[in-house]
């Protein structure tokens, strides 16, 4: 897989704030992708309304990225949830899944999604997405190890190693 | 900064779905949120409540729609309301509005009038009391001199 940058998807919420990442190779983000592919389908538009207005008006301007939106995947089953691969939920019987990376209840980094076809995200439609989305979140988690990158002290902004947010040049 | 393409979709969303997603998402927190109060699991709630843990998290996750039914019942158990419906405005309801008279537009015209016919008598409703004729004489006078 190639390599990657993180960008900042919405910057305007109160409570939190969204990056995507985007390929070296890609013109558009995961997260775009992910409107892309559902935009122009008269079925599923709707459903991608309720979560983007969920994600941006809801937990970005009000709630903030509670526990309560997101359903842990893989690794994050442990307690207390480790910082891992998330699926942001609550709508009901909702047919879409996208994935992301919760790193605090103020910055969340979202990833690319699909069509819920399956039991689990291993399988169906998703299967793609959710495994680039592991990917790319165990990418992250090591740049916050290695302190390629880290979160600013009210946890909202991705910083660089000089504290800078300006991250575009940072080549994960 | 927002990413456009995010930008055009809110911007699209129907208005029916703003309010069924801040609907939905509210009610989830509140629940969360008395359930956190209370010290109660989604186990403990299921208990009281007869249900499958299940149940309540696949209510809480999203899995299943939340029923007027089941609000009732969790509103019977959490012993909070979460969900309060306005009651419809009163039919008598009583406007109140204030309205600007000005006594030299309104008077100006009726003294032309008067002048030119015989006097009458014109009447003030007295409800208002003795300070309203007082002003609405002085305005009269005065209105008199301007157009002298």
């Amino acid at each position: 897989m190639s390599n990657f940058t993180l960008e900042i998807f919405d910057g305007e919420s109160l409570k939190c704030s969204f990056y995507t990442v985007r390929y070296l190779d890609s013109e558009s983000s995961e997260t775009e992708q992910f409107i892309l592919k559902f935009r122009e389908d008269e079925r599923l538009k709707p459903f991608l309304m309720e979560l983007m207005y969920l994600i941006i008006k809801e937990i970005g301007g009000k709630y903030g990225a509670r526990d309560i939106f997101f359903r842990p995947e893989r690794q994050a089953q442990a307690l207390p949830p480790k910082p891992g691969l998330r699926e942001i939920t609550i709508i009901p019987n909702f047919p879409l899944r996208l994935y992301c990376l919760k790193l605090s209840e103020s910055c969340v980094v979202l990833f690319n999604g699909g069509e819920k076809t399956s039991a689990t995200s291993q399988e169906g439609k998703t299967s793609m997405a959710f495994y680039e989305a592991n990917h790319l979140a165990n990418k992250i988690l090591k740049a916050f190890q290695d302190k390629t990158i880290k979160l600013s002290a009210n946890q909202k902004s991705i910083l660089d190693y000089y504290e800078s947010e300006d991250i575009s040049d940072i080549i994960l | 900064m927002r990413n456009k393409l995010l930008q055009q979709l809110l911007d699209e969303t129907p208005k029916e779905t703003k309010i069924f997603v801040e609907k939905y998402a509210d009610l989830i927190v509140r629940i969360n949120d008395l359930m956190k109060q209370q010290g109660l699991s989604q186990k403990d709630l299921a208990e009281k409540m007869d249900q499958k843990p299940s149940a309540i998290s696949r209510w809480l996750s999203g899995q299943y729609n939340i029923t007027l039914r089941s609000i009732a019942k969790l509103e019977a158990e959490l012993g909070e309301t979460l969900i309060e419906i306005p009651k419809a405005a009163s039919l008598t309801t009583r406007i109140e509005t204030t309205v600007s008279i000005s006594p030299v537009k309104m008077v100006k015209p009726a003294l032309r009038n008067v002048s030119k016919s015989k006097p009458k008598m014109i009447s003030f409703p007295m409800d208002k009391g003795n300070v309203y004729q007082q002003e609405l004489f002085s305005n009269i006078q005065n209105t008199q001199a301007q157009i002298a």
